[in-house]
């Protein structure tokens, strides 16, 4: 079993499948980002160098998306935590069937995401969704959830609010298992101590929790961040990037660029430059990872 | 029995089961008649009904489901494989370039589905497969080959080596190894890997819908194009989505033991 010749080809056909797999369309994307390739229009993809990063970086059109993008994380990303960490509080407290209760409050991470959408698709229909009905029978008013009305507020449409928070209602209970997990390497002799000394819940939370939960909530930001740049299918149900373009963050519109223009050439540099955004995010999670978060464990 | 807890208990639940509301809807949507289905009030105690489930069928939604089964379990079958022995490797000896690899492999995390699937798309329309299950499984293996290597070495790690070095004293071969002692050692740890690469494969939307064709369309491709050219027939959406989600709950709470390890890794550890 020693035999050092076996083991090669157990890890050969692993890798080899991610190599081709991967790690081939990884860089077919990179080199038709220098061409200029619209499958109805050209036959043949031109060379055309940076020209296509020229133009994106040019084009309005890409930053209003980055805009959406913008606005999208910064409403859903801070509702995440805010409701994540205070279940996890909750959830950390002794109770029976406290495996049980989490496990419920995990399903809809774990549901698809497609799904979760439709559930809400029907919640927020504006003649039959339960959500409007409640709305006109106790405040005589009604929403249109996925419509261009401005948020009284926040500045921005409903139908972007909605996706906002119907991400909100999938990814809460990540945060949630996180903070757990870093609530759990909460040493119970501190636990007691400041039992002992009768310390004010705001105190606890400040001195006590916060320290020991700091380095898994900037894992979960940047987890978040990076993964709400990868939005779509909650989108493709919900809003399709609508009404007009209010709902269209960055990974929708490359792929409507793709799959409704055709222009293949542009998709792929843009979602180049995406990546580019995510490795940066990359990086700050590595350097983490590997440099500070490895004496964890 | 202690009051605070207990207290605690039902607050907890109460607000667990509020946040999860939106599921209980919909699955009780699905037994509900054209009738009551537009009712307003809505109604919470009716005389369930399976039309929705026949309306489905005609449909041809269990052809989806079917699908979504076929492809799951082909491409879940051959990624936990090559998954586990690339696993042993990587566990149990060092070799150049080990490091890179398992570099690599955390990286893919990272990367956005969006960048592959241009490429993807044109390399499956060159091979003339797009449109089939092989191309779907194909994506698939690739995609949840990363986390079935990284997940099963953690469980590999955790068996001593040991145990390797006596089995081969008592003349074990290696295959005979992974079978008698090493898989049923880590079987529950493999069942937790087994179901979150089901789980992604199962949920997976963006390359299903551009992988597959009328024909081979998976339940979520289905499910996310439902709406009809007359807006929704909630009563067929919502029985699709029960169908489509009840297995996976079921599997989580099968699984609850492992639940938060397997989705913990690859962040924490």
């Amino acid at each position: 079993m020693g035999n050092k010749k076996l083991f090669l080809f157990f890890v050969v056909p692993a890798v080899a499948y991610l190599f081709i797999l991967n790690l081939f369309p990884l860089l077919w994307a990179l080199g038709l980002s220098f061409f200029r390739y619209n499958l109805l229009t050209e036959r043949v993809p031109t060379f055309v160098g940076l020209g296509n990063y020229g133009t994106i970086l040019l084009d309005p059109a890409v930053w209003t998306r980055m805009q959406i993008t913008g606005k999208f994380i910064l409403i859903s990303i801070p509702l995440q935590f805010t409701l994540g960490i205070l279940i996890a509080f909750l959830l950390y407290k002794e109770l029976y069937g406290r495996r049980l209760l989490l496990t419920l409050f995990l399903i809809p991470m774990l549901i698809a995401p497609v799904a979760s959408a439709l559930f809400f698709r029907y919640l927020l229909d504006a003649n039959f969704g339960l959500v409007n009905w409640l709305l006109s029978e106790f405040f005589n008013t009604k929403i249109y959830w996925l419509g261009l009305g401005k948020v009284p507020g926040l500045g921005v449409e409903y139908a972007l609010l909605t996706v906002a928070l119907v991400e909100t209602w999938i990814w809460t209970p990540f945060i949630t298992l996180l903070v757990t997990a870093g609530l759990s390497t909460i040493p119970q002799s501190v636990i007691e101590q400041a039992n002992i000394d009768d310390i004010s819940f705001i105190d606890r939370v400040r001195y006590i929790v916060f320290p020991y939960i700091k380095p898994i909530l900037g894992l979960a930001l940047i987890l978040r961040v990076m993964d709400s740049f990868k939005t779509f299918d909650t989108i493709y149900v919900l809003t399709a990037g609508g009404p007009g373009i209010s709902t269209e963050i960055i990974t929708f519109y490359i792929y409507k660029l793709a799959f409704q223009g055709w222009d293949f050439g542009s998709a792929s540099a843009l979602s180049f430059g995406v990546l580019v955004i995510i490795l940066y995010f990359t990086t700050i999670f590595l350097n983490y990872f590997i440099f500070r978060g490895g004496e964890e464990q | 029995m202690n009051v605070n807890k207990l207290l605690w208990t039902i607050i907890a639940f109460i607000i667990v089961n509020i946040y999860i509301f939106p599921v209980y809807w919909i699955y009780l949507t699905a037994f509900k008649d054209r009738a009551t289905l537009f009712e307003l009030p809505p109604k919470v105690i009716f005389t369930p009904v399976w039309d929705n489930f026949d309306e489905l069928v005609r449909y041809g939604a269990i052809q989806a489901v079917l699908n979504s089964v076929i492809v799951t379990g082909v491409s879940i079958a051959i990624s936990l494989f090559l998954g586990f022995l690339a696993a042993y490797a990587l566990s149990r000896y060092r070799f150049p370039g080990k490091n890179l690899i398992l570099f690599y492999i955390i990286s893919t995390r990272m990367m956005p589905p969006i960048v592959f699937i241009i490429p993807i798309y044109m390399m499956f329309s060159y091979l003339g497969i797009k449109g089939s299950y092989l191309s779907m499984i194909l994506f698939y293996i690739g995609l949840t080959l990363p986390f079935s290597v990284w997940m099963t070495k953690t469980f590999v790690d955790d068996v001593s080596i040991e145990i390797d070095q006596a089995a081969q004293l008592d003349g074990f071969t290696t295959f005979k190894f992974f079978r008698k002692i090493l898989i049923p050692m880590i079987a529950p740890g493999l069942v937790a890997v087994l179901v979150f690469s089901l789980l992604s494969v199962w949920n997976e939307f963006l390359m299903a819908n551009i992988l597959s064709s009328p024909q081979t369309r998976p339940a979520s491709v289905v499910l996310a194009n439902i709406r009809g050219e007359r807006g929704f027939n909630w009563g067929r959406v919502a029985a699709l989505e029960l169908i489509y989600t009840i297995p996976v709950v079921i599997l989580i709470f099968l699984i609850q033991k492992y639940l938060v390890r397997g989705l913990t890794l690859g962040v924490v550890r």
